[in-house]
């Protein structure tokens, strides 16, 4: 399956390297962290295009807060595959420190980064850096015209091979990216229904960019493993939607109802089964005008073994029959 | 002494490239700075230490003029990327200056693993804003941890009471002369020097003045890391002519002779 001439999946990427060491599933982050470019190089010799990073800060799990920085680690490990970030929260950032970080990693890349921003929904996380949380839409939109700005001086992309997307399903956000010109970058947990939704309203705004999507993917080897990845994944959720989702304005466990119907959908969503049905879940996305899609399958409670293993199905035996993006 | 080597502005090649350099001369690290092509040191700092696996990678970092949090979780994904390898040279932002120390201080307390409740004249941690009121902190942590116990973090820029009464190492410019350096560091309390490095930031010349140089330092306050700044190829001659003179207090008579006779039979 190694790939000796380049990228035979350019618009398929890895995700997600968030680099957590959980309650569940404790992990010993300098060692994930040293194991980035060798992670990275089995993605690229596999023939994926990307492989994608996550931003939150001042959690117990040592999430991830500075994925352009871990980015860094693997540029020079790899020739072809692009980083990218699904998300980063460019409103949590100072702005032109940011445009500095992007601008640098662009250029040591090569033209190589897919910065995926999001607008982050976090209290705690604004608070802690001395940020209203309530900025955050003007915030990404000063980001953008700096980012824009820096484009035009031929700093940020002068290349012009990196990208920025837009992540989110919200209307402001689908039409910040369509104002922009920027590609849309769609959350993990969205159906088909709302997702020909989302790019109508992206395309009748202008967008023209490519709409490039998150899913929770899982090649099980037979009806149990499907359900134990169901089970971890929902664990998974539970843990991260109960602790920091807003639900109507509550986190998550204050309202089981609400946070049992976010937990469904999610599950509703991920593509858990057999390779046949991973592939027609995927080509299910192309169809519906999904261009990149990130398939995420590094998750706290996957272990490298199991995380290596889908890496190597994926790219024999649901890859090669996605539907190349239109 | 300990060396580094510092790619002068525009420098040519790659940040692996210098980190190769270095590797090959037998140089301690790289320090790189922010210029027009990669203003973001940090970024540039893991790419190079990508290159080499045992090489000092050392950032010099503008503080002042944003959150010193924001720094500080940079800094830790960094030094994690690079296994432990990050060296921080920490600097006054343009315009910043009145905001150093207390950007440094919460720098320094935010690398710790301790939650941090702080009320500044610029920052207050937390921000206890209005409308952020699903999920606020009495105090706050930066994760994650850095990979080093603790990492080294120098003071450039300002004066050597900032750096040594914190115990931090300090990097003084070249133009400071050795003697004002030593009698700065002479003015400090001596329990607050103990372990900080003392270096100083030296333009590449020629071996036998930079040598010179570096003696001089050792002499007045006590120097035990350089930062050459140069170009990259400079690193060899540093390796080879410069570093083995300045790691004893002395050397035995005719060894000095050899090496500028029969450098390489």
């Amino acid at each position: 399956v190694t790939s000796a001439d380049g990228i035979r999946f350019p618009d398929l990427g890895i995700g997600l390297w968030t680099l957590q060491s959980t309650a569940l599933h404790p992990r010993q982050l300098a060692a994930d962290y040293a194991r980035l470019p060798q992670d990275a190089a089995t993605v690229e010799a596999l023939g994926f295009g990307s492989l994608w990073f996550a931003e939150h800060r001042f959690w117990y799990d040592g999430f991830c807060p500075a994925p352009l920085h871990a980015a860094a680690a693997v540029v020079s490990h790899t020739r072809r595959l692009r980083v990218g970030t699904a998300a980063l929260l460019g409103p949590q950032h100072d702005l032109r420190a940011l445009v500095d970080t992007a601008t640098t990693l662009d250029r040591l890349s090569g033209g190589r980064v897919d910065l995926g921003l999001g607008l982050g929904h976090r209290d705690a996380e604004f608070d802690g850096l001395g940020l209203a949380r309530r900025e955050r839409g003007r915030r990404m939109e000063r980001l953008l015209e700096e980012l824009r700005a820096s484009q035009a001086a031929g700093e940020w992309a002068a290349s012009g091979h990196s990208r920025v997307w837009i992540a989110g399903m919200a209307r402001a956000a689908l039409e910040r990216a369509a104002r922009f010109g920027h590609g849309l970058l769609c959350p993990p947990g969205m159906d088909i229904p709302q997702l020909h939704a989302a790019v109508t309203h992206y395309r009748d705004a202008g967008g023209t960019a490519p709409v490039a999507m998150l899913r929770d993917v899982w090649v099980a080897e037979g009806d149990d493993d499907a359900d134990r990845v169901r089970r971890a994944l929902r664990r998974h959720y539970t843990e991260e939607a109960g602790a920091w989702w807003l639900l109507h304005g509550r986190p998550g466990f204050a309202d089981p109802a609400r946070l049992e119907g976010q937990l469904q959908r999610a599950l509703d969503a991920a593509a858990i089964g057999p390779a046949a049905l991973v592939t027609e879940r995927l080509a299910a996305l192309r169809a519906a005008g999904v261009g990149p899609l990130v398939l995420r399958v590094v998750f706290d409670f996957a272990d490298r073994q199991a995380v290596g293993e889908q890496l190597e199905r994926l790219a024999v035996d649901v890859a090669p029959d996605v539907p190349a993006a239109r | 002494m300990r060396f580094l080597l510092e790619p002068e502005p525009e420098a040519p090649g790659t940040p692996a490239d210098w980190a190769r350099a270095a590797t090959q001369a037998g140089l301690d690290g790289i320090l790189v700075v922010s210029d027009a092509e990669r203003p973001a040191p940090l970024v540039t700092a893991v790419v190079a230490a990508a290159a080499e696996p045992g090489l000092i990678v050392g950032a010099q970092v503008a503080i002042g003029d944003r959150h010193p949090f924001a720094v500080a979780e940079e800094i830790a994904v960094a030094d994690l990327a690079t296994s432990g390898r990050l060296l921080v040279v920490a600097v006054p932002a343009p315009g910043a200056a009145g905001r150093f120390d207390e950007a440094l201080d919460l720098l320094r307390r935010a690398l710790t693993p301790r939650p941090v409740r702080a009320v500044g004249p610029t920052w207050r941690v937390p921000g206890d804003i209005a409308g952020n009121d699903a999920s606020r902190e009495h105090a706050v942590r930066v994760t994650p941890s850095p990979a080093q116990i603790q990492v080294p973090l120098w003071c450039a820029g300002v004066p050597v009471t900032t750096a040594a009464t914190r115990a931090l190492g300090h990097l003084a410019a070249g133009d400071d002369s050795a003697d004002a350096v030593g009698a700065a560091w002479r003015a400090v309390d001596s329990l607050a020097q103990i372990g900080a490095p003392r270096a100083r930031r030296l333009r590449w010349s020629d071996a036998a003045t930079v040598t010179a140089t570096l003696r001089c330092g050792r002499a007045a306050f006590d120097q035990d890391w350089a930062v050459i700044c140069g170009p990259p190829a400079c690193a060899m001659a540093v390796g080879r002519a410069v570093r083995p003179r300045l790691q004893l207090d002395r050397l035995p008579e005719g060894l000095e002779e050899l090496w500028d006779t029969d450098p390489a039979p």
